[in-house]
C-alpha cells in the first residue's frame, strides 16, 4: 500500500506506508571530498582515486554518512510541516551490501516504515521511523538508511 | 585491542560553528537549529547545537580507522543520547561485543569533555 503523492498533514499510523516518488543522486567526487572534510575525516580513499584503487575500489569511496546528504528535490509535505523546534533525530543506521563509489547514479526510495507514540513527563512523544533505501543503475540494493526521529507534542497548559 | 576488548580511543576535539556551517552546506541539511543562535534558543538549547549525523560522522571515521585488511563495515547505527554543542571535545571508544568466522561486531560509543555518553552504537564488521 504505498500513498505516491497524496498530500498527508497529520503524522499518525496513517502515514506507515508513505512514499516519495523516487529521485535519482549522482555521485560526484567534489561532493565526496566536500562531506568527508566537513567531517574531518582524513582517509585518503576519500580524497585520492589512486588511494581508494589501491584499496580495490574504482574510483573516490562515499563515507558511511554520505547518503544523508542524498535529499529529494522536494521534501514530503507531511515532513517539511513538522515543527523543527519540535523535532529531534533519534536513531540513524546504514545497511550495506557494497561501498557507494564516485561516478554512480542512485536510485533513492523513502518509505515511512512506522509511526508511534510514548507518553514522557513531558507529554506525548511521536517517533517516526523512515527508510531511504538506495540502488544502483542494476537496479540491485545497495544500502538502506534508516532514520528514526522524534517529535515532542505540544505543551498543554 | 587489548585485553580486554577495547580499542584505542579517537578524540574529535574543539567542534566549531565553522565546521557547523561545513556541515550544513556538504548534507544539504539547512536546520537553522544548527547555525541560528536565536533559533537554537527559542528551541530550548543554550547554543546551537552539532549536527547528530556529524558525531555518526565521527564515529563512522573512528569505525574505519579500526578496520584490518580486508574488512569492511556493513552496517553502522547510532542513539544520539545527548545533545552536543560547538566546543565540545568527542572521544569515540569501541569495543568487541561480538565475532565469528565471518564477522564482528563493535559496540561503538561517543563521550564528551564531562565523560556522558552522547551516541551509543553497533559497528558491524565482515572479515
Amino acid at each position: 500500500m504505498h500513498k505516491f503523492g497524496v498530500i498527508i498533514l497529520k503524522i499518525d499510523k496513517s502515514l506507515i506506508g508513505y512514499q516519495l516518488e523516487p529521485y535519482y543522486c549522482e555521485i560526484e567526487k567534489g561532493a565526496i571530498r566536500k562531506f568527508a572534510d566537513a567531517i574531518g575525516d582524513e582517509n585518503p580513499i576519500y580524497y585520492s582515486e589512486a588511494a581508494a584503487k589501491s584499496k580495490g575500489f574504482c574510483s573516490l569511496v562515499a563515507p558511511l554518512t554520505f547518503p544523508t546528504s542524498f535529499r529529494p528535490e522536494k521534501e514530503a509535505e507531511w515532513f517539511t510541516r513538522i515543527d523543527r523546534k519540535r523535532m529531534l533525530y533519534a536513531e540513524q543506521e546504514f545497511r550495506y551490501k557494497r561501498r557507494i563509489v564516485a561516478g554512480e547514479m542512485i536510485k533513492c526510495i523513502e518509505i515511512v516504515r512506522d509511526v508511534y507514540s510514548k507518553f514522557g513527563k513531558n507529554g506525548e512523544l511521536t517517533f517516526i521511523v523512515k527508510d531511504k533505501e538506495g540502488y544502483d543503475e542494476k537496479n540491485k540494493l545497495l544500502f538502506i538508511e534508516r532514520q528514526t526521529f522524534v517529535v515532542k507534542g505540544e505543551k498543554k497548559e | 585491542m587489548n585485553s580486554n576488548n577495547v580499542f584505542p580511543t579517537f578524540v574529535k576535539e574543539n567542534i566549531t560553528k565553522v565546521q557547523l556551517v561545513k556541515y550544513a552546506g556538504a548534507s544539504g541539511d539547512y536546520t537553522p537549529l544548527h547555525f541560528t543562535e536565536s533559533f537554537a534558543k527559542e528551541s530550548g538549547y543554550k547554543d546551537v547545537i552539532v549536527y547528530g549525523m556529524l558525531t555518526m560522522g565521527f564515529v563512522s571515521q573512528y569505525s574505519e580507522m579500526l578496520l584490518e585488511e580486508n574488512q569492511e563495515i556493513t552496517r553502522i547505527t547510532a542513539r544520539f543520547k545527548k545533545v552536543v554543542y560547538p566546543s565540545d571535545t568527542i572521544s569515540c571508544k569501541a569495543k568487541l561485543k561480538a565475532e565469528d568466522d565471518h564477522s564482528l561486531i563493535l559496540d561503538i560509543f561517543a563521550i564528551n569533555q564531562d565523560e556522558e555518553i552522547v551516541l551509543v552504537g553497533e559497528a558491524e564488521i565482515r572479515k
